[in-house]
């Protein structure tokens, strides 16, 4: 039997055992850009947020810092910052107060850098001056980050942090009570969503998200009805304190809440007491409390 | 074959393995971030280093499996076969990219230690569905890394190849690992058919092959069973005319896995499995004088079980007989090199 024999180390292949090869090579080249294509164009895509990551810049507000660290810049008299009013009003929400979906301030939501909160950095920069810095006029430097309206600031390195006093005054502006009501929707760290990553949602940034939250990130909601409205909400307790460690547990699931629903400046916080996984997703968005 | 240990002992296929492998990942590389950067420019870089080098490893991992049972159904596909330990290696440092980005990008930065945030972060652990995928990635690459760690003939010689090879079959839970990685994780996201139909085909390909294979093999064994014993315990097993020249039988006998090789106007009888990595022996051929293992060109002299000086793998030889035309062995095993004269086929 003359049949050919295949050794490794000899310098050539036989005939037959080497023009297979060429044909198993010859295939792989076709398909593997197939592979490639049919992986990438199954894909749902990525939103167009945004994260300034090699860009420092200096934002001028007034600090709050709890219960949800932020940057309250007035938008001047002529500037009044529209919200989407319409998301509650298509959930038949009764909107009894004319001023809701404008605000005179935006609210732009501090983090630190890395999964972390932006509180430890603030109070490490009050030791640093030696005043209480909340409810003052601030300029900060650090990075933006954003994406449909909503807008995050990771505060930038310690040293470059504080960029000195402003005279802005503090206007307290009363929020908005909306009533009570359930939203249906995912629970997300809004750092990563906004803008840091892509995708900054779903299972396979549960883990991350999870991590934000204990790192003292506020927690944010993206609420949706089943037709793709969607509208952004920060989430606390009842009682208006972070809800971080009860939450962290539902990141990534279709989650329910109910509480009440308020509007600060040109954001909406619900103050849930109740809080529970759907599954499947089937809801049809928000409807009013029982 | 080697006397001494060195890194890699190149030979022309080698390299030319090598050289078509690199290519086909670059060409899945370049084609993935293209359409990727075209229909989806938004990714960020991150995301799209995860996603390329996820599925390049798990597409390789798919690969390296079906060679072996695709080299059982045709032996065309033994050259694939041969280096298939560098394109081990390979899969598995495309995987441990693909692990180290997503550490670095789901679990540091924060307060605690990001391999600890891998097993800590999500702790849904008595539930299918949100069980936390990241943890059976951890746990396949950990296997991978093992394997790769020891893929070196200086571990398989030292932890010897029945243990080498047990080791190295957990290839198969590292599999079964990541199918559960890319469903519970990525799959969940992007919910596409064709996600889960590729992980399905590949599944279901992997799992054909396997049993088409097991189906050979069966076959070939149980044409093979004991035959009947003959006095002074020696089996009949074939018609010297029934072993093509160069070539062996294989058979069962006694629990004994022997290849009976016909050379030169004899018949020798080895141990059918090969020292280096437990490969088919009596699959072989004799090539310059030596019995030749299909896998990796191992080499045995027949009538000692002896590899050629200044080589030391060694086979167990057995007692062979010729009566009237018509093979004869006897299972009784002779220690590993043991010359034993051939039997002479009369004219």
């Amino acid at each position: 039997m003359n049949e050919e024999f295949y050794i490794g180390w000899q310098d050539k292949a036989p005939k037959s055992y080497g023009q297979w090869v060429k044909y198993v090579i010859w295939t792989l080249v076709l398909l593997v850009p197939i592979i490639a294509g049919l992986l990438v164009l199954n894909q749902r895509g990525f939103i167009a947020s945004k994260y300034e990551i090699s860009r420092l810049r200096t934002l001028e507000g007034i600090l709050i810092t709890e219960p949800i660290p932020c940057l309250k810049i007035p938008l001047g008299k002529n500037k009044i910052f529209k919200q989407n009013a319409s998301f509650w009003e298509k959930l038949k929400v009764t909107l009894k107060n004319d001023n809701v979906g404008v605000a005179p301030f935006q609210r732009i939501l501090l983090v630190g850098i890395g999964k972390k909160s932006a509180i430890p950095a603030l109070e490490a920069l009050a030791k640093k001056t030696g005043k209480s810095l909340t409810g003052k006029g601030i300029r900060l430097m650090g990075k933006l980050i954003y994406y449909d309206g909503v807008v995050a600031f990771e505060l930038g390195p310690q040293k470059q942090l504080f960029q000195g006093f402003s005279k802005l005054k503090d206007e307290a502006t009363k929020p908005v009570q909306l009533g009570k009501a359930t939203l249906r929707g995912e629970i997300l760290d809004p750092k990563c969503y906004l803008g840091v990553m892509r995708p900054g949602e779903g299972k396979p940034h549960r883990s991350c998200a999870i991590r934000c939250l204990a790192g003292g990130i506020p927690v944010f909601f993206k609420a949706k009805t089943k037709n793709g409205v969607q509208q952004y909400c920060f989430v606390l307790d009842q009682n208006g304190k972070p809800i971080n460690d009860k939450l962290a547990t539902y990141v990534a699931d279709e989650v329910q809440l109910c509480g009440a629903i308020e509007q600060w400046d040109n954001w909406y916080v619900v103050k849930a007491d109740e809080f529970k996984q759907l599954m499947p997703y089937w809801g049809k968005g928000m409807v009013m409390c029982e | 074959m080697s006397v001494n240990y060195t890194t890699v002992q190149w030979n022309r296929q080698k390299r030319r393995y090598d050289r078509i492998m690199l290519g086909l990942m670059a060409l899945y590389l370049l084609t993935f971030s293209f359409l990727q950067l075209f229909f989806y420019p938004l990714i960020s870089p991150e995301t799209l280093i995860i996603r390329a080098t996820g599925t390049l490893a798990f597409i390789m991992l798919q690969f390296i499996l079906c060679i072996g049972p695709m080299a059982r159904l045709d032996r065309r596909f033994l050259p694939l076969l041969y280096n298939r330990r560098h394109l081990g290696v390979t899969t598995f440092l495309i995987g441990a990219l693909h692990g180290v980005f997503n550490v670095i990008q789901f679990h540091s930065l924060g307060y605690v230690d990001p391999i600890f945030s891998v097993f800590a972060s999500n702790t849904h652990y008595a539930s299918l569905q949100d069980f936390p995928f990241q943890v059976l990635g951890f746990f396949a690459l950990l296997i991978l890394f093992l394997m790769a760690a020891t893929s070196h003939d200086f571990w398989l010689k030292n932890l010897s190849p029945r243990w080498w090879k047990s080791l190295h079959m957990l290839v198969y839970l590292a599999y079964g690992l990541l199918v559960f990685h890319v469903m519970l994780g990525v799959v969940q996201l992007e919910q596409s058919p064709a996600w889960i139909g590729f992980v399905g085909f590949g599944l279901l390909t992997l799992v054909s092959l396997h049993l088409m294979a097991a189906g050979v093999e069966k076959k070939r064994l149980e044409d093979q069973m004991d035959k009947p014993a003959v006095g002074e315990g020696f089996y009949l097993v074939c018609s010297a005319e029934d072993i093509p020249e160069n070539r062996a039988k294989m058979v069962f006998l006694e629990g004994q896995n022997i290849a009976v090789f016909r050379y030169e106007g004899k018949v020798s009888a080895v141990n059918n499995i090969c020292r280096h990595q437990n490969g088919p022996i009596g699959e072989g051929k004799i090539v310059n004088g030596c019995i030749t293992c299909p896998w990796h060109g191992y080499q045995y002299l027949p009538n000692n079980g002896q590899s050629p000086p200044p080589f030391t793998e060694k086979l167990e030889t057995y007692d062979v007989k010729i009566v009237d035309g018509m093979v004869w062995v006897n299972p009784q095993p002779y220690p590993e090199g043991t010359e034993r004269p051939a039997a002479i086929i009369q004219a």
